[in-house]
């Protein structure tokens, strides 16, 4: 349905950090809550939007019901940094999931050119976000190679892992860059993409709207 | 030294050992993350685990800018991937050009040179304790609005302001920690196989 571009994606998630930052109230956040809930929605993703919706509320109870309760000193410190600390994150932690669960890397490519971003930071940005993945795997891989094998205990465990993590890596790595500087990578001249974005209707809609939001709350906060 | 540009190679580089030097950190952030003390010495865990990460990195760092890019790159996934304040990336990415400077006056060769700039970078996750500190007066003024004074008092002691330099302090100490088992595990395993 509406898809909206990686820069819109991206002032809402800044936006998000912002209103963090100005130190938020309850009808701030489920105005938040609600906000972000309905960007996941028109994505499709109900699951994840769900999930979202119910930790927040059992954060929420934890911190109105459980905690006038909690009699403990140290307890209710460490509740207190749960319930609420947790909560300012959890925004943060919301947005950027909806930001990373919908973005395709060739859109975003295509949107940073777009905001003129050096290729010094886009080149690497886009091997990063490329090279997560494998580097996850290699991980599991070498982890099960060593619980099959019984080795590893205590802190042998981080050279038995990091070593061969960077020996597997750094050649899969050689490869990589191999096949992109065969694919033209290091070329001088502008390089062109498959990948059209553009700015919506949707785009300047749910720019406005996280505009307007954020400058609420810097008014009610401050 | 002569000023080379940043090859496309030396790029992708960047972006291979910020992915490693990522995951190594994430993954060792999940496993730790479930007891606030914890918490509070990530950041000398991590400059300790990711040492010998970024001291094979440093061994293909020719050029200024590589660094810097690392810096603004943990900056941007630090923001975008686990929710930190926009302060985070402004930090990192102070630290990478720090970092790049330092290493650069010895060259990109110099060892002693290499474990400064290596002291001056592993201090970026410092950076997500902040809001603690320039927010203070914001944030406690939250707690105490939902919990009362005396909740935010005992948050407050639990989280006092000097706790920043003292978390840098045992942060660069790990990091020399760091970098000394990192040199050693060159020699052992990656001169030998001819890739540092």
């Amino acid at each position: 349905m509406s898809h909206l571009d990686a820069r819109t994606k991206i002032v809402c998630v800044l936006a998000v950090n912002l209103i963090i930052s100005f130190g938020i109230r309850l009808s701030v956040e489920l105005l938040v809550l609600g906000a972000v809930s309905l960007l996941f929605l028109i994505n499709g993703k109900y699951q994840k939007c769900l999930v979202y919706v119910i930790t927040f509320f059992l954060l929420l109870a934890g911190d109105k019901f459980l905690l006038p309760v909690i009699t403990v000193r140290w307890l209710s410190t460490i509740a207190c940094l749960v319930f609420i600390a947790f909560r300012k994150f959890f925004f943060c932690v919301m947005t950027a999931d909806f930001f990373v669960s919908t973005t395709e890397i060739n859109e975003l490519i295509a949107s940073l050119e777009k905001m003129k971003i050096s290729e010094k930071l886009i080149i690497p940005l886009a091997v990063l976000v490329r090279f997560f993945p494998t580097v996850k795997e290699e991980w599991n891989h070498i982890r099960s190679a060593m619980r099959m094998r019984n080795l590893g205990k205590g802190l042998e465990q981080f050279e038995y892992t990091i070593v061969p993590l960077l020996f597997s890596t750094m050649k899969i790595g050689e490869e990589l860059s191999a096949a992109a500087l065969s694919r033209g990578l290091g070329m001088e001249g502008k390089r062109t993409n498959l990948c059209e974005v553009s700015l919506k209707f949707p785009d300047y809609a749910v720019m406005f709207c996280v505009i307007v939001l954020t400058a609420a709350a810097k008014l009610s906060g401050g | 030294m002569e000023n080379k540009k940043l090859s496309a190679k030396d790029l992708i580089n960047v972006g291979i050992f910020t992915a490693i030097y990522a995951v190594v950190m994430f993954l060792f952030t999940i496993l730790t993350s479930f007891a606030p003390i914890t918490y509070v010495l990530l950041p000398a865990f991590i400059a300790i685990i990711c040492a010998p990460i970024y001291s094979l990195f440093l061994t293909k760092v020719k050029t200024f800018g590589m660094i810097t890019i690392m810096g603004v790159l943990i900056g941007i996934l630090m923001v975008f991937m686990t929710g930190n304040s926009w302060i985070m990336t402004v930090f990192c990415t102070l630290l990478g050009v720090i970092a790049d400077f330092i290493t650069k006056t010895g060259n990109y060769t110099s060892k002693k040179m290499g474990l400064i700039g290596y002291c001056v970078f592993a201090i970026w996750p410092v950076g997500s304790f902040f809001p603690i500190w320039f927010m203070r007066d914001a944030y406690f003024e939250s707690v105490v609005n939902s919990m009362g004074q005396e909740y935010a008092d005992g948050l407050m002691k639990m989280t006092p302001s000097w706790l920043i330099p003292v978390m840098i302090a045992y942060t660069v100490v790990a990091a020399v920690l760091g970098a000394l088992i990192a040199s050693k595990m060159n020699k052992k395993h990656f001169e030998k196989a001819g890739i540092a």
